[in-house]
Parts: C-alpha cells; structure tokens; sequence
C-alpha cells in the first residue's frame, strides 16, 4: 500500500464522490435552515428515523417504505409546531425528536427484539459507500440543488422576513414545507449513505462558516458549499495518512474552517 | 448418554422424588447468547434461565432497560461474560437491589482486550465450569445433576474444537478476512489463522479509518482471498463494500453474541452456530 | 376616478374573542397621502396586516385597486414596509441590494428570475433613497436609519401604486427623516403613489400627510387635517385642550414654511 495513491481504492474514490455531493446539498439546505434556527433538525429528524424504522420493522414492512413517509411527515409536524403554536424551533425538534426516540424504544422493547440492529441499519459510513449509494448521492444532490435553484428567491424571501414575503403575495407555507420535505428526504437518505454524524455537521459547521465571512447571500451559500467540500476532502485525505476514522476527521477538519473563518472576522 | 451419566440421572432422579412436590426452579439471567446457551444446558429443566437482550440488538453497547432491572432483581443469579464485553452490566448489577443475587463473572481476558472468550472453545470449556458452580452454590441439592450436564455440554463443546482443529489444518488459504469488528482473534489463534477485520476495535462502534480498509483490499488482492466473512446482526455494509472492491464473495461468520428473532424463535444452538460458521469457514479459507 | 385605491368596508378585525378593529369603513382615492394615527393598541398594523391579507377579517369587505382582496394577486401594485426591523434576523447575509430584489418577486412567475431591468429598478430605488454607496454591504451591519431605508427601498422598488408604511421613520435620525419624508412626498406627488402611513408623530403629520385617519378601534376621524381642528367628534375625543395644542403646533409649522 502506497501513501499516495490512496485515491486508487474504490472506496476511497466513492467516499470522494458521495461524500462531495452530499457535502454541496447539506450546505445549501444548511443555509436556510441555520437562518431559520432549525440547525438541529438533522439531529431531529435522525431520530424520528429510528422511531420509524422500528414502526417499519414492525409491521415487517420494507422499513424505508415506512420510514421515508413518517420523516417526512414529522418534518412537517415541526413546521406546524414553529407556526401554529408559538413554539419555537429548537422547541419543536426536541418534541418531535423525543417521540420519534420514544416510540422506537417502545417498539424495541414491546416486540422484543428485531432481526438486525436498528442502529446498525440507520447509520451509514462514508468509507462503505456501494455503487448504487454513490449514484443516489449524486440524483439526490442534483435534484434538491435544482429544486433550491428554482424557488431560490422565495426561499430567500421567506428566510429574510416572512411576512414581507407574505404580503408580497408569496405562499410562505408552501415555501416552508418544500423546506423542510427537502430536508427530511435529505436527512433520511444522506444518513443511510455517510452517517448520522456527519450529516448534522454538514447541514451546521459549513453555514456558520460562511456567515463569517461571506458579504451577501449567494455568497454565503457558495462558501457554505465549498467549506463542506473542502472539508470532506481534506478529512479523507488526512484520515487516510493519519489512520483515523474518516467522517470523525471531516467534522474535525470542518470545525477547523471554522475556527479559522471566525479569527479572520475577528482581525479584520 | 453413558451408563454413568445413566446412573447419575437415576440418581438425581431419586434425590428429586424426596423434595417437596412443588419444586422451584432456579432463576438466572444472562446477557448474551453463548452463556443463555450454556446455562440452558447445565440447567436443563432445573433452571429457568432468561436471555436479557432483546432478539437482534447489538450487545457491545446494549442498554439496560426498566424490565430488565426487575427481571434481574427477582433472579438468583446473573450471568455476563466480561467488564469489557457488556460494561453496562456490572453498572446495571449494581443498581439491582437484591442481596440473594449471586453475580457470576464468566468470561476472562487473557491476552490484549478481547472479551469474546467463548470463541475459543477451550475458554469456553472454563465458562460452562464457572456457571456450573455458580448453580451448584445456590442449589446444592442438584449438585451431582449439574456436574453430569456441565460434564456432557464440555464434551461437546470438545468435540467441536477437535472437528475445527480437523478441518481448518487443510486450508489453503489461511487468512480470515472479516468485514466486522475485531471479534475471531481467540478463534484465529486458536486455529493457527491469520485474522484481520475491517475495525480494529472489540466493538462494532468503533468506525474503520480508510487505512484499515486500504490494508484490508491490498491483502485479499495479495492473497486471492476468494471469500469475505461478515458478522451477524450489523448490517455488512464494509463487508459488501470490500467485496464489491475485490471481487470476493460473502459469507457469515456469526460470533454468536446475540440472535435474531427468528433464531430465536426456531431454537438455535451454540454449537449449531459454530457449526455453520465451520462450514462457511471451509469453503471461505478452500479447506480440503 | 371610478376605481379607488382602497375600499374598507364594515371591516371587523377579532382576536379570539375581543374585537381590534370594530366595523371599520373608510375609502382612500387614487394618489391620496394618509397619515393613519392612534394610541398604541388601537389597531393600526391590524387594520395594514388585513389590507395585506395577513389577517383574516371576521367581517366586511375590502377592495385592493378596484379588486375584491381574496382574489386580488397583483401584490406588486403594493409596497409595504413591517413595523419592526426586528421583524427580519439581524444575521441574515443579505446586501442591501439583495434585500431590495427581494421588492421585485411579487411581480414575477415561477421560476423567479432576476434580468437587467430589474437592475436598472433596483439602482434608481437605491438612488432614491441615497444608500447606492452601501449596497454592497451586509444589512445586518449597517445602523438602524440605513436598514430603515434599505427596507423602504425594498418597498418601493416595484413602484407600487399603493404603499402601505408602518411607522417607518421612528429609527431615523431628525436629518434623515427630513429626507425620507421628502421621498415619500416625491413618490406621492410625482408618480402619483397612494400611501398610507402609520406614524404616533400627530403634530408633525400636516407637513406631509394630506389626510389623517384617527383609528382607536374604530374610525374616530378621517379627512383634511384643518377639519381635524374644527370637528366636534374629535374634540370630544380629545378634550379642547389636546385638540388645541395638535392644532397650534400644526399652525405653527404652517406659518413657518
């Protein structure tokens, strides 16, 4: 094994892929979600999935059949909860958060037991990407990336004051629930691809990076995108040389950036 | 079964009759699946023995639930293997408020960290005694039924060693490459195999550095490993990654630390375990 | 002059069981200047946030530019300005220029795009309110007076017909608000703009408003501001005194000008 050819193996050259791809689309969607203080709803809705994993399980279903339309609806709950109720985002994850946890252990525990370990099942790893994950990344990405593009002014509308773009005649509801449905497809699928882990870190460390130093708003999502970028390729590359776990090394590397973005506004 | 062990059960039998009709069964908990197993064994209808983890859930890191502490509490005895196997078990022990609980300890760590002793048979021999006097300290008057099962359970847990030993001399290929954690190295040792997993860590939640996994191809390259062994319960995604890498093909290699339901509910042995894994391990490492 | 710019009629605005606005009526003509006054709780950004169609109106009616509001979706005709600065996140990494486009989405179809005419508007609403220079910077960083104006260049970006400001001069400084007032009477005079304006500066709202409507639920007054002196309602309303000394200082200015 050489040093330098690292890119050689497979599964290196699609951690590099997968991961850049997924890195791009959590940086995007992390943007507005950060701005909308729901940074946490990755973590959230994480654990919504195991809660519907286990419902999947359950009822001895294609898990992911289950599991993909009761995300979706609990991203959905938080964004009534935030609307509707004078409940605050951070507020509304928890809740819902809490539940999907709930019920999952509840389930665990009244069928006891399943036929595979529903964490196991739930967390990808960047280093074990298949060939299928790799071109789901990169649909994925595609597909939510074109869908931001398209209703990118009335995401920014919405994000910057949401009742001026509501007198402006936008349909702020529809504009918050294509945020959020985005979101959990992107949670539930990037999750199974790299991990939990990094996902959360991915949709957070990258835009408070770019809201360091970024002077305008296409600017900061280009900056969130290329910090999460160029921290999945410098964590797999310095994992690789210094033999530590991969997507440990990415958040690291993506904390580092933002260290360093922060000092700059600091001095400047 | 032999005519002393033929003799020993009349007797049991006869010491039976004089106790009073309702007889209680001992109660004893375990936490994974080889001791449950091993238990069952020994204690055969003497014992009612319960397996605390649920069907399919990863053992390393299981925690405990509310249930679990009842069930514990109303035990005479608890089994686990190791402080470094379930170290939530001797935490979870201690929160247990029973002083007729006698908490048996059963495994042992000889070389470096690895807690899965009863992946080599000889170890496991010591397990099955240690249990064996754990039930004959709290019920004497079984004594002689236990020493007669624990005796008839170690033969064939012997035997079992003397078949791997057999079969796994005439491989071809000697190197047991396994897409899971760091679980065979007693069995590799034992077996005179040269063992590498794709995380180097005793438990599955250790992640893999790239480095392991580049190591791991170089090496199924090198030695045209044909077969990739993956563990049970987890699903076998660096396995399958590895083998889509190199072309390998899969195959189980269960290390037994818990089954699925449906193992479960079909009543599966430890030694019926081992055997398949024999079997797969033949035609993986292209044994004769 | 057949189509009004705005037809509020027996409007009643409730909040769970109290009323905010009660059967409110009042009609605002084409190229009108209103300074819409009144004690705090008295429903004055209820009364804005139900023209906008923020708020559903328990009862009544009222007609946007000659359209029934439920059907009306021409909201570029409209520019309207929110009450608080804080009402958008300080943190937000939007230019001025940025948060002014945002004006210009109203009038456009999916998929919202920007061209150089929108440019073009874009710097002529920056000129106008003499924040060209800045318009590069983030808003969250600018003062509260250039955030204010940056809103209101948002507001008028589109060049409304009607444009609706909720008490948009309170975060300027005397000079600047000088300024901005001589916008709006430009808007208001020039391109004949219809705009209604919440202010709590009573005295000062002659120089440039050209009517005044005193809401305290419910319509207390509405007309040329010299009638406000000499009607009855509002000197029972207020008590000779106040009404007095609303007056004097208006006159004064009056004289002065």
């Amino acid at each position: 094994m050489s040093m330098f050819n690292f890119l050689s193996y497979g599964f290196m050259q699609r951690a590099v892929i997968a991961g850049s791809f997924i890195a791009a689309l959590c940086a995007v969607l992390g943007v507005f979600l950060v701005l909308r203080r729901l940074s946490l709803i990755g973590d959230g809705l994480a654990h919504v999935t195991f809660g519907s994993l286990a419902i999947g399980l359950f009822f001895n279903t294609t898990p992911l059949y289950v599991a993909l339309p009761l995300v979706v609806l609990s991203s959905l709950g938080i964004m009534k909860l935030t609307e509707a109720q004078h409940i605050f985002g951070d507020a509304a994850i928890g809740i819902v958060s809490a539940l999907g946890i709930a019920i999952g252990v509840l389930l665990v525990s009244v069928t006891k037991g399943f036929n595979i370990d529903l964490f196991s099942y739930l967390f990808g790893n960047i280093l074990a990407i298949s060939k299928t994950e790799v071109a789901m990344s990169i649909a994925l990405s595609a597909a939510v990336i074109i869908v931001v593009a398209l209703f990118y002014q009335d995401l920014v509308a919405v994000t910057f004051d949401e009742e001026c773009a509501q007198a402006e005649g936008i349909n702020t509801k529809a504009v918050n629930k294509a945020l959020v449905i985005l979101t959990a497809v992107t949670v539930m699928l990037a999750m199974k691809v790299v991990g939990i882990m990094l996902v959360s870190a991915l949709l957070i460390l990258p835009t408070v990076t770019a809201l360091q130093i970024a002077k305008g708003f296409k600017m900061t999502i280009l900056v969130a995108v290329i910090a999460a970028v160029v921290s999945v390729w410098i964590g797999i590359m310095l994992s690789f040389f210094l033999d530590w776990p991969s997507g440990a090394t990415i958040v690291l590397v993506s904390f580092v950036l933002l260290v360093c973005a922060f000092s700059y506004r600091k001095i400047r | 079964m032999s005519k002393k062990s033929a003799f020993l059960f009349f007797l049991i039998l006869l010491l039976n009759s004089t106790l009073p009709a309702a007889e209680k069964k001992l109660t004893v908990v375990t936490t994974l699946f080889p001791l449950y197993d091993f238990a069952r064994n020994i204690g055969q209808d003497k014992v009612a023995v319960t397996l605390l983890l649920p069907p399919g859930i990863e053992a390393h890191s299981y925690e405990p639930s509310a249930g679990d502490v009842l069930k514990v509490s109303g035990a005479e005895i608890f089994i686990y293997t190791s402080k470094l196997m379930e170290p939530w078990a001797e935490k979870f022990v201690r929160g247990v408020d029973s002083n007729k609980l006698l908490v048996v300890e059963a495994g042992e760590y000889f070389t470096a960290k690895d807690p899965h002793t009863w992946l080599d048979f000889s170890k496991a021999l010591a397990m099955v005694n240690r249990i064996r006097d754990a039930f004959i300290a709290k019920d004497v008057a079984n004594k002689f039924f236990y020493l007669a099962t624990a005796k008839q359970y170690n033969k064939m847990l012997t035997d079992l060693d003397a078949e791997y030993q057999k079969t796994l001399v005439g491989c071809q290929n000697k190197v047991l490459i396994h897409g899971g954690h760091f679980a065979f190295g007693y069995l590799a040792q034992r077996y005179r195999l040269r063992y590498i997993a794709a995380y180097k860590g005793f438990s599955p939640e250790a992640e893999p550095t790239p480095r392991n996994l580049a190591e791991l191809v170089d090496t199924i390259k090198q030695y045209k490993v044909k077969y990739i062994f993956y563990e049970e319960l987890i699903s076998p995604r660096v396995a399958e990654v590895l083998a889509q890498e190199t072309g390998a093909q899969l195959l189980k290699l269960s290390a037994a630390h818990n089954l699925t339901r449906k193992e479960l509910d079909r009543g599966v042995s430890f030694i019926e375990i081992m055997k398949a894994n024999l079997e797969n391990l033949k035609k993986g490492l292209l044994c004769q | 002059m057949s189509v009004t710019s705005l037809t509020i009629d027996q409007v009643t605005v409730k909040y769970q069981v109290s009323e905010v606005l009660s059967s409110i009526s009042f009609t605002v003509p084409p190229g009108d200047y209103i300074g819409l006054v009144g004690p705090n709780g008295s429903g004055k950004t209820t009364l804005v946030r139900t023209i906008l169609g923020l708020i559903k109106p328990s009862q009544g009616e009222i007609t946007i530019l000659g359209t029934r509001q439920e059907k009306f979706t021409a909201w570029q005709r409209i520019g309207y300005l929110p009450q608080k600065l804080v009402s958008f996140n300080p943190l937000f990494p939007a230019t001025v220029r940025e948060v002014v486009a945002l004006g210009l989405l109203a009038g456009k179809k999916f998929p919202k795009r920007m061209y150089r005419t929108d440019e073009i508007a874009i710097d002529k609403a920056l000129a106008m309110l003499e924040i060209r220079n800045i318009k590069n910077k983030l808003i969250g960083e600018l003062s509260g007076g250039q955030q204010q104006r940056a809103l209101v260049a948002r507001a008028i970006v589109g060049e409304p017909e009607l444009l609706l400001l909720d008490e948009p001069a309170t975060a300027l400084d005397p000079e600047t608000r000088e300024k901005f007032f001589t916008v709006l009477k430009e808007l208001n005079e020039k391109r004949k703009v219809t705009i209604i304006l919440i202010t709590h500066d009573i005295g000062n709202i002659g120089k440039y408003a050209v009517k005044m409507l005193y809401l305290d639920k419910k319509v207390i007054f509405y007309g040329g501001f010299d009638n406000f002196c000499a009607s009855p309602e509002v000197t029972d309303y207020f008590g000779e005194y106040t009404q007095h000394l609303i007056c004097h200082r208006h006159n004064v200015e009056k004289g002065k000008s």
